[in-house]
């Protein structure tokens, strides 16, 4: 549970020397730049550094061109100061540009080339067998020939002219939506019959230096296409070589240009005062020293750290958190949440442990739990999914509960014999006597974890130096005996009958954290030594309370009883194992292991997620809503915020 | 019945299609097309229109053409959509075919009024056909207006047309055709509402036809004001529609009496409408009028549980959205430029 430790750092310096000194400061991605202009309290004086990036435009050429090749260009990390030739750098960039451009220009020419020729096939062989050269017919002294198509939408409205001897079109084809075909018309009539046509959205075919009968065209223009594609894979094969070849060199010139353009972006957060330049920060306090160092040849440049608390007041360090590798997969869900304030528990441990848990009980089984520690492996692995991890770790308690209910792919029978070498046997969920057990057993979980998630907020609360909260709310001291003492009670009185709600215990452990809870406020402001106990008028504050009270009163009910899902589940799992295993039965040996196969996908997969969400539900509504805010703004380098806002 | 065709297919089915319409992007995309035929290859590969634009196969589409297929897909959609009435095809089907062969007996009077009858061949759509009991290729074939009146026998626009018969062409009054014509599709629709929903559904549904039709009444004054000054505020009001819902009797007195179009829009400024207009409302006012609407239905599509409310609100964006896409299409092929063309349009950010 750890969020790491930050510092505020100060780079100030002579102008003159703020691109190196920025430079340095992007080396690592540990930068979390602030705006120095509303960070300093007193700004007079101060004025802001803006410029056009000049890296951008190179930057972006490059983008086009990873984007269009492969392999795609990927940054390397900056961990130290680099040497490159800056002075080639633009030089180079530009080289490199025009000549895959002009490559792509003759690639895209070759491709509509050929695009074209297909369009021209396609148009040309709803003509064959006319048997006429075109040439020819184009050529006619009296008439007007137009070859093309008609919308079939258009084709019944030519009725219309039925009286008109001019207007008529002979379709030859016929496809979804036109009519292929030609109408010929006296030349002295053209215009007219043309505007009559075009109105009917007829669309010419125009096909260039087609002298011969549409057969020859098509001939023709196939050996067109053929030749073009053979131009075509010739100049794929000579783009990808080339780009093989200068591909590290441009990785290299990218990643340079990326770090600079960084670098120089740095100057959007800092300020400048006559000569001098200011820039704000936080960094990892881990890297203080590493930091500090990197300016050791820049005698005009000055590092200054300070601790968080020297940040003005509405200032809060960024978050990173810091987890063992067990748990960062879980990262995922407290950043989907929100991450924590800078003085607040990390919930990252608690959650890994507790979704791990709740995951195996609700989807125990130990074939469908090794089948998907696959999956999770897959998704990890192969496309790098941040679930992968987490699927992976959820497995794993999936197979070990399995194994407790002794259910294999939903044979709830299959490890019986392995038991019965150590005289034991597997826990059957659906024997009748079990259910009862397993729903108060969920119901348990519910109160051992609500009452965890009620000591954390106490822990925090006293470390965040929130009394109140810590000491006087529903998930506070207050809450934790009054709710704690209502189950041990009811517990011990279920099951051995022994009653323990006497008056002194009622009044004490119930009545006395009611009481406490009811008048949080007055009591936190009392501790708090704040002049004013009641923020509003004591009528106000008896009202607004009584209905707050209530609620919490609910809430505790509904909270508890939310846990009965974990139960659900359980049984869920068994009962839609048992389903498939009915309708498998009703084929022979074989139909009944692809059902058993395909059923098992089925029940695999939807439980899976329906587990996912519920489990996480139940982190975030039940656990999180009482001892977490999630309010942290997370660690950003300069160049992560360009990532998040593309 | 309240229930009758409150399917909730029909809510999610318009609220999907609502997710498919064009983004801000997309329409400064199109605003960049140089051409008629670039733009139509933009919807056909950049946007959900794409398979009903697969017969685009160059830059040379015609511009008519495009609208055909953009239309026909708009009436397709909603048609489908009806499918999920409960009843059947039973109220939306029948407004939508009602409204739209309103638009083509109007469209086949103003070419006949203009002298130009035998271009309605070109325009009638041959889709909708299917979908109306009136012949348009006949009503193409019209050359009179009493032409015309012989095509509409036994349909329920004959009588309503009847007592112009005999009149040459350029002696109908378009205007009050056009009241008569959407008079009735208002009566209908209304009739439909009272016979099919009750409490808040037929609320919901009843406020948004009013404000379609009290908006438009808006509009007439403003046109009237602007291009007949002479015109009196009685023969004003005979070309209203004859509601009243929302605007009161006094205020719609007021705009009739108001000497200017800018005094008509301030009175309305102060109807319960009026107090809609967002501070970026102004320049066209037909297009300031058409956006409250739009905004309406863009808060029914999001926040309506009453599935014939959400179809609605879907007609009146999807129809906005053609009429943007057409708006576009046509400042191409007359090459305004694009920040001209972007005056016109309606737009959610807008």
């Amino acid at each position: 549970m750890a969020i790491e430790k930050m510092l505020l750092v100060n780079v100030l310096g002579k102008l003159d020397t703020m691109d190196t000194a920025f430079e340095r400061v992007c080396i690592d991605e540990d930068f979390h730049p602030e705006s120095t202009l509303t960070f300093l309290e007193d700004s007079k004086g101060y004025a802001s550094i803006s410029q056009d990036n000049p890296y951008t435009p190179m930057l972006q050429a490059l983008d086009e061109l990873s984007k269009s090749h492969a392999p795609p260009l990927k940054l390397t990390p900056v961990t130290s100061p680099v040497k490159y030739d800056r002075e080639g750098l633009g030089q180079f960039v530009d080289h490199v540009s025009d000549e895959f451009k002009t490559l792509d220009r003759q690639f895209r020419a070759l491709k509509e080339d050929i695009s074209m020729g297909e369009t021209f096939i396609a148009q040309l062989s709803h003509f064959t067998g006319l048997n006429v050269r075109l040439d020819e017919v184009f050529s006619c002294e009296f008439i007007k020939v137009r070859f093309g198509r008609i919308p079939k939408d258009s084709y019944p409205k030519l009725q219309a002219y039925e009286d008109n001897p001019y207007v008529m079109f002979f379709p030859g084809s016929v496809d979804t939506t036109h009519y292929w075909g030609v109408y010929f018309c006296p030349r002295e009539q053209v215009e007219e019959v043309d505007r009559i046509f075009s109105h009917l959205y007829f669309e010419r075919l125009r096909v260039p230096g087609v002298n011969g009968t549409p057969e020859e065209g098509i001939e023709r223009f196939k050996k067109k296409v053929a030749a073009d594609r053979k131009r075509l894979s010739l100049l794929t094969q000579k783009i990808q070589t080339s780009w093989e070849k200068q591909h590290d060199k441009i990785e290299k010139a990218y990643s340079f240009l990326t770090y600079l353009s960084d670098a120089f972006d740095l100057r959007r957060y800092a300020a400048k005062h006559g000569a001098l330049f200011h820039l704000i920060g936080w960094i990892p306090a881990s890297k203080q020293e590493e930091f500090f160092h990197r300016f050791d040849d820049m005698e005009a440049v000055q590092v200054v750290f300070e601790p968080p608390d020297d940040a003005p007041r509405d200032v809060t360090p960024p978050i990173r958190l810091k987890n063992k590798w067990l748990a960062r997969p879980f990262e995922m869900f407290v950043d989907m949440f929100g991450l924590p304030d800078y003085d607040e528990v990390d919930p990252t441990v608690f959650i890994s442990i507790t979704y791990c848990i709740l995951f195996g009980i609700m989807f125990a089984d130990v074939g469908q739990g090794i089948l998907l520690f696959l999956v999770g492996l897959y998704m990890y692995k192969k496309r790098h999914m941040s679930i992968g991890p987490i699927l992976m770790r959820t497995s794993i308690f999936s197979t070990l509960f399995g194994c407790i209910f002794g259910s294999v792919f939903g044979f709830e029978t299959a490890l019986d014999s392995i038991y019965a070498n150590f005289g034991l046997s597997p826990f059957r969920v659906m024997e009748p006597e079990n259910i009862t057990l397993i729903l108060l057993a969920s119901i348990a979980i519910g109160c051992v974890l609500n009452m965890v998630a009620m000591v954390i907020n106490i822990f925090s609360g006293l470390r965040r130096k929130r009394y109140a909260d810590a000491l006087f709310g529903p998930n506070g001291a207050a809450g934790l005996v009054f709710y704690a003492s209502i189950l041990a009670a009811g517990a011990l009185l279920f099951a051995t009958g022994i009653n323990l709600f006497s008056l002194p215990y009622i009044l004490l452990l119930i009545v006395l954290p009611l009481l406490v809870m009811f008048f949080r406020e007055p009591l936190g402001n009392l501790v708090g030594r704040k002049p004013k106990i009641f923020e509003d008028s004591v009528g106000e504050f008896i009202s607004g309370n009584f209905f707050e009270l209530f609620d919490f009163l609910l809430s505790y009910l509904s909270n508890t009883l939310s846990f009965l899902r974990v139960g659900a589940f359980v049984l869920v799992h068994a009962g839609m194992m048992k389903v498939v295993f009915v309708i498998a039965e009703l084929f022979d040996p074989v139909g009944y292991t692809i059902a058993v196969v395909i059923g098992n996908g089925i029940v695999a997969c939807l439980e899976a997620l329906l587990v996912a969400i519920q489990v996480l539900r139940l982190e975030y509504y039940e656990m999180f809503s009482r001892f977490y805010s999630g309010n942290g703004k997370p660690f950003l380098s300069i160049r992560s915020r360009k990532t998040e806002s593309q | 019945m309240a229930g009758s065709y409150s399917h909730n297919a029909l809510s999610a089915k318009a609220r999907a299609k609502f997710g498919k319409r064009l983004t801000l992007q997309n329409y400064n995309e199109l605003l960049a097309c140089q051409s008629v035929g670039e733009a139509a290859l933009y919807l056909k590969s950049r946007t959900y229109f794409g398979p009903f634009l697969s017969e685009v196969r160059s830059v040379d589409v015609h511009r008519g053409r495009l609208e055909e297929l953009l239309r026909r897909k708009s009436f397709e959609d909603y048609s489908s959509l009806c499918v999920f009435e409960y009843a059947g095809r039973e109220f939306f089907y029948e407004i939508i075919v009602i409204r739209g062969e309103i638009q083509q007996i109007l469209h086949c009077i103003r070419l006949l009024n203009y002298g130009q009858e035998d271009e309605y061949l070109f325009h009638l759509p041959t889709f909708f056909e299917h979908h109306t009991d009136i012949s348009l290729m006949e009503l193409a074939k019209c050359k009179t207006f009493d032409d015309i009146l012989a095509v509409l026998k036994g349909t329920p626009f004959g009588p309503l047309l009847s007592p112009y018969a005999g009149k040459r062409p350029d002696e109908l009054d378009l205007t009050t055709i056009e009241t008569r014509l959407y008079h009735y599709l208002y009566d209908r629709a209304f009739e439909l509402i009272e016979r099919h929903t009750r409490g808040k559904m037929k609320k919901e549904l009843l406020d948004f036809y009013y404000m379609t039709v009290e908006l438009d009444n808006v509009l007439r004054i403003l046109r009237y004001k602007n291009a007949f000054s002479t015109a009196s505020p009685d023969e004003i009001r005979s070309r209203l529609l004859p509601y009243e819902h929302v605007i009161k009797k006094e205020d719609l007195d007021a705009m009739l009496h108001a000497k200017t179009a800018n005094e008509v829009f301030a009175v309305f400024k102060k109807t319960k409408y009026g107090h809609r207009l967002s501070q970026t409302d102004g320049g066209y006012l037909e297009e300031t009028l058409s956006a409250l609407v739009f905004r309406e239905a863009l808060h029914t599509m999001r926040f309506s549980v009453n599935p014939p409310a959400v179809f609605l609100a879907y007609t009146i964006i999807a129809e906005n959205e053609l009429r943007n896409i057409i708006n576009i299409i046509e400042g191409i092929r007359y090459q305004l430029p694009p920040d001209k063309i972007r005056e016109l349009l309606i737009l959610e950010s807008a």
